[in-house]
């Protein structure tokens, strides 16, 4: 699954995190930078609030609509892996949640890319 | 131009805000919800020309949004763009229902939201000259299309279920090649149409196509179907499913119910519109052009039918 995830990515997050972006948009990319932490730890909350089955459903609602924000943005920011990643998190869930998946089963499909986000947000962090 | 953008994510109203920015664009709003945009308009002396919508937000989601627009006169016309990450068809579908003018998906390329904020720039643009016109005539419906060619794809007034064709051209290609090549498109063509326009005051024309376009709208009220006016009394629509009757019961259809309307064209002695509904075409397979070529042709096929040579849509 790892090897899968890191595919989506396109690249591991050892390797170059970002891309330039135009000027008028750092401001932009430094507010994505500074709303990393808080994301990482929201995110965090939320898997293990669908991992001890706590209101595991809107917990994982919420996984995904944080993803969609982040796919949104991140690509155009130059962070291209993130953005694979969150929106790998986002494809996944609507393409499962489709097909009516038992949660446990959906959940194994999304945990670890959920984990391959965090740990590439996280490794903006060291930017 | 005035431009009020709707997105709950704080960095991409920063993209979008320094982005519109570099364009030129100063006279930007921003709104995090469906409720404070409605709020916003409230409390605004002048109209937004442009209104930028995510579709995914907490509250009232964007389509929601839309469609209350759609509902104010001062936004009925304005465009609207959805600036979205969702890429499935039933979104783009929804959306342009709604009345969007155009689906932009995230993240946003550079080079094209230049080249969608110049469309939106042209449009409000010749919305403002017809605003002058009407103006400086002072009579509202005949000045709106004072200067309406027969070929112009105008804004036909009541035609709740058609959307602009500017919209329908941005519907297709926001579908993929997949989704496009799944498409049919067909045309409905109002025979004597020149006739009446020849005949006809230019706000008697409007009528004609509004008439027209009510009675596609309710033979067609079974089909998932787009629908457009294209100009030279031709309607086009698309279809991802097909239509659940043949060209000629439709055009039976529409033009029973335009025999409602016989007495009233007489008594301006005007012909009743005669229309005729063409067969559906698809786009063909390994066509590499502008997938809203599909148009063109569903309007050959129909003039084809009709004996006559094809207006350009």
């Amino acid at each position: 699954m790892q090897h899968e995830i890191s595919a989506v990515a396109g690249r591991t997050s050892a390797a170059l995190k970002s891309e330039s972006v135009p000027v008028e948009l750092l401001p932009a990319r430094q507010r994505f930078r500074d709303l990393v932490v808080e994301r990482i730890l929201t995110l965090e909350s939320l898997r293990i609030r669908v991992s001890n089955r706590q209101e595991p459903r809107a917990a994982l609602s919420a996984i995904v609509a944080l993803s969609h924000k982040i796919a949104g943005v991140a690509g155009t920011l130059g962070y291209v892996s993130a953005g694979n990643l969150a929106a790998s998190v986002e494809r996944a869930y609507r393409d499962q949640a489709e097909l009516k998946l038992p949660l446990n089963d959906l959940w194994s499909l999304i945990e670890p890319r959920v984990l391959a986000l965090m740990d590439e947000l996280e490794a903006l962090l060291d930017e | 131009m005035k431009i009020l953008l709707v997105d709950d994510d704080p960095v991409f109203q920063d993209i979008l805000t320094h982005s519109l920015r570099a364009l030129g664009h100063e006279d930007l709003t921003r709104a995090s919800s469906a409720a404070e945009a409605l709020t916003t308009l409230q409390s605004q002396t002048s109209p937004f020309d442009c209104i930028l919508l995510d579709i995914q937000m907490p509250g009232m989601d964007g389509v929601s949004l839309c469609h209350i627009l759609r509902g104010l006169p001062e936004y009925r016309r304005a465009p609207i763009v959805m600036v979205t990450s969702l890429s499935a068809k039933r979104f783009i579908d929804d959306a342009f229902a709604a009345g969007a003018t155009d689906y932009v998906t995230k993240p946003i390329d550079r080079l094209d939201l230049k080249a969608r904020i110049g469309m939106v720039e042209r449009l409000v643009e010749e919305r403002l000259h017809v605003e002058l016109l009407t103006r400086q005539a002072g009579r509202r419906n005949e000045a709106a299309h004072a200067d309406v060619a027969f070929e112009s794809a105008i804004h036909i007034p009541e035609f709740d279920r058609g959307i602009e064709l500017l919209a329908l051209e941005n519907y297709l290609p926001t579908l993929g090649r997949k989704g496009t090549l799944s498409m049919s498109a067909f045309a409905i063509h109002v025979e004597n149409a020149n006739v009446i326009y020849g005949k006809a005051s230019r706000a008697a024309f409007v009528d004609m196509l509004s008439d027209v376009g009510l009675m596609i709208s309710d033979a067609l009220k079974t089909d998932d179907v787009h629908l457009a006016y294209a100009g030279a009394g031709n309607f086009v629509g698309v279809t991802s499913k097909g239509l659940s009757a043949s060209p000629e019961e439709i055009s039976a259809t529409i033009e029973l119910g335009l025999a409602d309307f016989e007495s009233f064209y007489s008594s301006q002695r005007l012909p009743t519109p005669r229309v005729r509904v063409g067969p559906l075409c698809r786009s063909p397979m390994f066509s590499l052009g502008n997938p809203t070529r599909i148009l063109d042709r569903a309007i050959q096929l129909v003039m084809h039918r009709s004996g006559r040579p094809a207006h350009a849509a």
